[in-house]
């Protein structure tokens, strides 16, 4: 296989479009309930913990950036063939396709549970979990550019849920937040540590790479697209701290949507079922992208044109959302994902970008 | 051929979605109040308010009366007796009975979060007695206790004349440490009258005091602001001279009422509070024999006004110290200027008794109205 990618031009997306991907496959499950897991570590001082999240996430992009432009157009599973030649490569290669569906996986479950606590206790799952599959499917045999805007258009679509904020910030009390910096350093960054699940996405950058047209560019755009999400996530935590108190955001399984609990609107009572089945929308494009990111590892390591790939996966997905339908399963899941994504989404790129400039230099080495 | 079979094949799977529980209004009682009480044998005496959509029966609400050992059982219960499925979906106001607060520990309104049928805004109040004999009020200007309870509620609490007590606020101070939630309390007046008589007073979740509603304006005072909003305030001065010779005191009727308060902690060891309270209001009625045109004599009222209100302030503040209840806040005030003081319920109870509170009030007259 190639290391290097040069996709068709029809196929090849403006620089700019990478802001809405980024933003968008960040922002889906987690910010439904990322605040109460980040206020049992770091208290009050949990923006902190976010924002220290951000910056971070800001950091690993940097050092992404820097390993894909090492080796021009390509992606990360020909850097691992690179690095790894192509057999370990290959095994790397399929152990990051897994990743991806376990992601899926996540957001699916996740998100099929908040439909049946919140709107729809008496639907069985298997529906839920091949309604979606299809309108997935849908947009995955459309391709990247489909993905895309479907992208583009979550982000458009859902900015009115912003405009809420008014409601819960009339029972803000700003007393919550002090003292600031009451909690330990070691507390705050165990606050940063849960942060994971909730900020991870942005990896999707190693494969949509090779695909954007300037690619000068795609820094700007990647760290635009990042600060919108930690803005986002700063403002949910700042009112979530100030709106709950200490006891009751603790015992709120997903904080964002108890916010809208409050929101009553002249011509619709009760706004939380509206955000509830909306949040469809905001979960799409991240369903879409990893599917896509899967099969298009499996394209480019193995080089085949498998076209039953797809369903073989949606099916794969399918059977393991039946076995995840109950609060502590899901907790658990989530909790072992946790673990690991924070070492191949926040660690890794450091070890691959080393590894890269490494070979990179031997390679220059031996020409010489 | 083959694609269209495949969305085909896609679309009426769709359908299945129709599979959910439908909720056809004609065919769903809506409750739209709870009361609570205990019953004789110590379970829950439910006292619910259903409205029934159907245009051909006569009378729109059914009240229905079960017991239960919880909440959710009451409703269970009730949908035996009922000929629609009943759902608390449209839930406004859920009433407790004053027997069953002073239990304390019932933990009955952190159950009702759990369910997300029931919204966050709900309006929570204590009944001074039993629920039961409020929702039981028949009379002709009130087709419908429940949406009559709603209405009362709401344009009170608006109007700052009731504190708000919504689900989301009693449960936010419930769980604060140094913050103890309050209720409004309904009072059956007469044969056909429901009218609000005072503020229940909670340390944790028991019932401990209760004040009056006239006490109720000067706790909003503290704890809330006001912008706009009415009251009749007593004065005891021998400087004015009452109108009404039977009396010995003179009233002044304020309203346009602009507040603004602010608490501070201003000695951390001997725990010491100052409560500012800036106060504008429209002096619109005095029953004193005073001519309001000449300014000294407006400084005056202003001065005797201050008075009596920092007086009942005071009054006020020792009240709940005895009574254990924070309901201003103040423990939250402590938490938050005290680094690393790990302030528990507890812990706060004791400090709550000694604090010292301070109250600065400053009252003006904006205008007297259209004649000096």
């Amino acid at each position: 296989m190639k290391v290097q990618y040069q996709p068709n031009p029809p196929y090849i997306l403006s620089t700019f479009i990478l802001f809405f991907i980024i933003h968008s496959i960040q922002v889906g499950i987690g910010i439904q309930g990322f605040q109460r897991l980040i206020f049992f570590e770091a208290k009050q001082d949990a923006w902190i913990s976010v924002v220290l999240a951000g910056l971070f996430t800001h950091i690993v992009v940097m050092v992404m950036i820097k390993t894909l432009q090492l080796y021009g157009p390509t992606d990360i599973y020909g850097l691992h063939t690179e690095v790894y030649g192509k057999w370990i490569g290959k095994i790397v290669n399929s152990l990051y396709i897994l990743y991806c569906l376990w992601i899926f996986l996540i957001v699916l479950i996740n998100y099929i549970e908040v439909m049946q606590t919140w709107v729809f206790p008496n639907v069985p799952t298997w529906i839920f979990s091949i309604s979606i599959l299809l309108l997935v499917l849908y947009g995955v045999t459309g391709g990247l550019r489909v993905i895309v805007g479907a992208c583009f258009f979550s982000i458009i679509l859902s900015v009115w849920m912003l405009g809420f904020i008014g409601f819960p910030l009339r029972f803000a009390d700003f007393h919550h937040l002090l003292p600031v910096m009451e909690s330990s350093i070691i507390s705050i960054l165990k606050g940063t540590h849960k942060m994971t699940l909730t900020v991870i996405g942005f990896e999707i950058l190693y494969v949509v790479y090779p695909f954007l047209k300037e690619r000068e560019k795609v820094t700007k755009f990647a760290h635009l697209g990042i600060a919108g999400t930690n803005l986002l996530y700063l403002i949910v935590i700042l009112i979530s701290i100030t709106y709950f108190s200490p006891g009751q955001l603790e015992n709120t399984i997903w904080p964002t949507l108890s916010l809208f609990k409050i929101v009553k609107l002249p011509f619709i009572e009760r706004t939380e079922y509206v955000a509830v089945s909306y949040w469809l929308l905001i979960i799409l494009p991240n369903l879409m992208l990893y599917l896509w990111a899967a099969v298009r590892g499996v394209r480019r390591t193995f080089e085949k044109q498998r076209k039953g790939l797809i369903w073989i996966f949606s099916f794969a997905i399918f059977i393991g959302s039946l076995f995840l339908n109950s609060r502590s399963k899901i907790n658990q899941f989530n909790d072992l994902f946790d673990s690991m994504a924070f070492y191949i989404t926040f660690c890794y790129p450091f070890i691959l970008f080393i590894l890269a400039l490494i070979k990179k230099k031997m390679t220059s080495l031996k020409e010489k | 051929m083959k694609k269209g079979c495949f969305w085909f094949w896609t679309f009426s799977f769709l359908l299945l979605c129709g599979c959910a529980q439908p909720r056809i209004l004609e065919e769903v009682g809506l409750i739209t109040t709870y009361g609570l009480d205990i019953a004789k044998d110590g379970s829950i005496l439910g006292t619910m308010v259903e409205l029934m959509i159907d245009p051909t029966s006569p009378q729109d609400v059914v009240i229905l009366e079960t017991e239960a050992f919880s909440i959710r059982g009451i409703r269970n219960n009730a949908n035996k007796k009922s000929s629609k499925r009943l759902s608390s979906g449209q839930l406004r106001v859920m009433i407790y009975g004053e027997d069953l607060l002073k239990q304390g520990n019932t933990g009955i309104a952190q159950t009702l979060t759990n369910d997300p049928s029931i919204s966050d805004m709900t309006y929570l109040a204590m009944a001074d007695g039993t629920a039961r004999n409020i929702l039981h009020v028949k009379a002709k200007h009130i087709p419908d206790i429940g949406i009559h309870l709603f209405r009362l509620i709401d344009q009170n609490t608006k109007e700052k004349m009731m504190p708000s007590a919504t689900l989301q606020e009693v449960l936010h101070n419930h769980y604060s440490v140094g913050r103890e939630p309050i209720l409004p309390i309904l009072k059956k007046e007469g044969k056909e009258g429901i009218g609000f008589s005072g503020v229940g007073l909670f340390k944790g979740s028991k019932l401990v005091g209760k004040i009056s509603a006239d006490q109720s304006f000067y706790l909003n005072l503290i704890i809330d602001k006001f912008k706009g909003g009415n009251k009749d305030i007593e004065i005891k001065s021998s400087k004015l001279k009452p109108r009404n010779r039977q009396l010995d005191k003179t009233a002044a009727s304020i309203d346009s009422i602009v507040s603004s308060s602010d608490i501070k902690l201003i000695n951390k060891e001997k725990v010491e509070f100052d409560i500012n309270i800036k106060l504008n209001a429209r002096l619109l009625e005095i029953t004193s024999e005073i001519d309001l045109g000449n300014p000294e004599n407006i400084k005056l009222i202003e001065k005797e006004i201050t008075k009596s209100m920092t007086k009942e302030i005071e009054k006020l503040i020792t009240y709940c110290q005895t009574k254990d209840s924070d309901i201003f806040g103040l423990g939250e005030t402590y938490r938050s200027s005290v680094r690393h003081s790990k302030l528990t319920d507890e812990k706060w109870y004791k400090m709550f008794k000694e604090a010292n509170v301070n109250v600065n009030l400053d009252f003006s007259v904006n205008r007297t109205g259209l004649n000096e």
